[in-house]
């Protein structure tokens, strides 16, 4: 099917703009309360697309993640916190600006670049899906299992200070995913005589449990009647055409660095806004007005952390893997409906792909209006004190997890998990390399055993193969990289520990 | 808490269930396929590599200098989860979910902001009743959820 064969009428069925919007007025909301991102907001969403059809559930996913991406903006301008990770590059100039002149035009830039780059990820992500998906038609189960470990390596190395423990981390993770059946030999593992672990753990318990749960503790260990406020007037979100000709380098920047960036596993919005945002400085006419409200830094990091979405769609859509744990979530809605992508999906579900893809341009369009119309209401949100919010959230929360499966045990799986990850995460564990690798292992575990059986237990084939071999020189480069970066950061910790230190007899 | 100190008392936990999960890997047998990478070969892989990372992360946490882990409102993060698990075990046991929910919200939000001005009570009360009340309309009706 070619890219303008789709039924554009079945993208506006009910079901799929209520998806959208559902997931974009999520989205925003979550995005916009500062400490929860688009992660949480993916997973809060996650229980209800059980009872969904497959396209809208998707779609209501791929809307909370575009959606979230630009309301970590607002607190950020208009608070001086980052809603989300990525969005700690706008704070330099959107809150200086929102300080000295107006929060509503730093808020306008946001959304206007927000909206351009969600836009340039999601026609990257439908011109290069097809041509990507004809060389992973190539591959084999050793090239399956070999992307599967880059992806786990590069989010290893990028999402911890701590290079062993997030290794740590993605064992953990794969262990955790060997719970349940063996799909190969149909050899119950590790399900310590619980009939409710015969399927594995239930994936929306275990990540609602370490990306709600876990940071629902870590908002309770800060402060909880911390009351922000914010001045409703000014915020009209109102864009002259000059003002977006100013800062189109800037947008332009954003978007082609955020949709590479995005491709790239472990790499994520947080990087791409914080390149993009260095490199719209440096090429800048006017560099020194950086960090005091010069639109143009509020333009890029934008557009990239929007257009990261439709780049980080695309390896999940064409290859099956996911390089975030955001896009691990959205692997999760397409296991819950019996979907695996990969290259096939594009012959087997082709509707539900394309649907996809030109969904999330129209999730970008959404989330234009929508941020349009309310972007003052959540502002408003954010004065709601972590006293009120946190209960709120953990109860939704569990709701959800009981909503996915109708039982209580995942209830407690989801506590655990959390609980666990709470004290994990204080230690320098990886919360992102667990998840990724859990929603991995089955997919990483097959492939290798397929391989090995086909290979009659040799491991020459890796070497052989010529999609192997170069996939395995990537790892080594990419595990050389970590391990160069690790050496680099003990060394300046210690001559920043030497230098501080006082010397004998002083 | 130390952070080193913390670190090895993980790491002595996780090559613990590295060892029993290994263990239990060598129990697993396919009666069809009697070949090479049946379904204990990832598991007892992925035992021994985590008994090696533990290792290394012990060694480390050795020789690194040490700082300190902060855990701060740990009573409040405690209490947390303790009614969340009281709650759940009410609702188990006794089906009471909307009434249980309301008293979780309601004992949270308290614990969190003891303020017992008539102001900040009748505003707790509306709030936990909001919460509940939109979970009823929709997950009790509109999704047809069975709590």
């Amino acid at each position: 099917m070619a890219i303008f064969d789709f039924d554009f009428l079945s993208l506006f069925q009910l079901s799929n703009l209520v998806g959208i919007l559902v997931g974009t007025f999520v989205g925003l909301l979550i995005g916009a309360l500062p400490g929860l991102g688009a992660t949480v907001a993916i997973v809060l969403l996650l229980p209800f697309t059980y009872g969904m059809e497959p396209l809208a559930s998707i779609l209501m996913l791929v809307a909370a993640y575009q959606a979230a991406e630009y309301g970590g903006s607002i607190s950020s301008i208009i608070l001086g916190i980052p809603g989300t990770p990525a969005a700690a590059a706008t704070l330099l100039d959107g809150n200086a600006m929102a300080k000295a002149s107006s929060p509503g035009k730093a808020l306008a830039y946001s959304l206007s670049a927000s909206t351009f780059g969600g836009l340039f990820g999601g026609l990257v992500l439908l011109f290069l899906s097809v041509p990507l998906s004809v060389i992973a038609l190539r591959m084999s189960d050793p090239e399956y299992f070999l992307i599967g470990i880059l992806g786990l390596i590069a989010v290893a190395g990028l999402s911890s200070n701590d290079l062993v423990k997030s290794m740590i981390s993605v064992v953990l993770g794969l262990m955790a995913g060997t719970v349940g059946i063996d799909v190969i030999s149909s050899v119950p593992r590790y399900f310590l005589g619980l009939p409710e672990l015969l399927d594995g753990l239930n994936m929306v318990a275990v990540l609602v449990g370490i990306f709600a749960v876990a940071e629902i503790l870590n908002m309770v260990g800060q402060e909880l009647n911390k009351v922000y406020v914010t001045d409703r007037r000014g915020l009209s979100t109102r864009i002259s055409l000059a003002e977006l000709r100013s800062v189109a380098r800037a947008t332009g920047i954003g978007s082609v660095m955020g949709s590479v960036i995005g491709i790239l596993p472990g790499m994520g919005a947080g990087a791409s806004a914080w390149f993009s945002y260095s490199l719209a400085r440096r090429s800048s006419a006017r560099p020194e007005t950086f960090g005091t409200g010069n639109p143009e830094g509020i333009a890029a990091p934008e557009s990239a952390n929007n257009a990261t979405v439709g780049g980080a769609l695309l390896p999940l859509i064409t290859l099956g893997i996911p390089g975030s744990a955001s896009t691990a979530i959205i692997l999760g809605a397409f296991i819950i409906h019996g979907i695996q992508p990969g290259p096939s999906i594009f012959s087997n579900e082709p509707q539900l792909v394309f649907g996809i893809f030109y969904g999330l341009l129209l999730a970008t369009v959404a989330m234009f209006a929508i941020g349009k119309l309310l972007t003052p209401a959540f502002a408003r949100v954010l004065t709601t004190p972590n006293s009120i919010l946190v209960p709120t959230v953990l109860f939704l929360a569990l709701i959800g997890v009981y909503a996915s499966h109708g039982l209580m045990f995942d209830l407690w799986v989801a506590l655990l998990f959390g609980v666990v990850f709470y004290f994990l995460g204080k230690l320098d564990f990886s919360a992102p390399a667990f998840i990724l690798a859990f929603v991995l292992s089955p997919i990483i575990e097959e492939s290798l055993r397929r391989a090995l059986l086909i290979s009659n237990g040799s491991y020459m084939m890796f070497l052989t193969r010529s999609y192997s071999l170069a996939i395995l020189i990537v790892i080594v480069a990419v595990m050389g990289f970590s391990i160069r970066s690790v050496i680099r950061r003990t060394r300046a910790e210690r001559r920043a520990a030497a230098v501080g230190q006082p010397k004998a007899g002083e | 808490m130390s952070y080193n100190k913390a670190t090895l008392v993980v790491m002595a936990l996780l090559l613990v269930l590295a060892a029993a999960y290994g263990w239990e890997a060598t129990s697993f047998h396919d009666m069809r396929n009697r070949n090479s990478v049946g379904p204990s070969y990832f598991p007892v892989a992925l035992a021994v590599i985590l008994a090696l990372l533990c290792i290394v992360s012990a060694v480390q946490s050795l020789v690194r200098a040490d700082t300190r882990v902060e855990l701060p409102n740990m009573p409040l993060i405690a209490a947390t989860v303790a009614l969340t698990g009281v709650f759940l075990i009410v609702w188990a046991m006794l089906g009471a979910f909307y009434l249980g929910g309301f008293i979780l919200m309601l004992s949270l939000i308290f614990l969190y902001d003891p303020v017992f001005t008539p102001r900040a009570i009748l505003r707790n009360l509306a709030v936990a009743i909001s919460v509940i009340l939109f979970t009823y309309l929709l997950f009790g009706l509109l999704i047809q959820i069975r709590f």
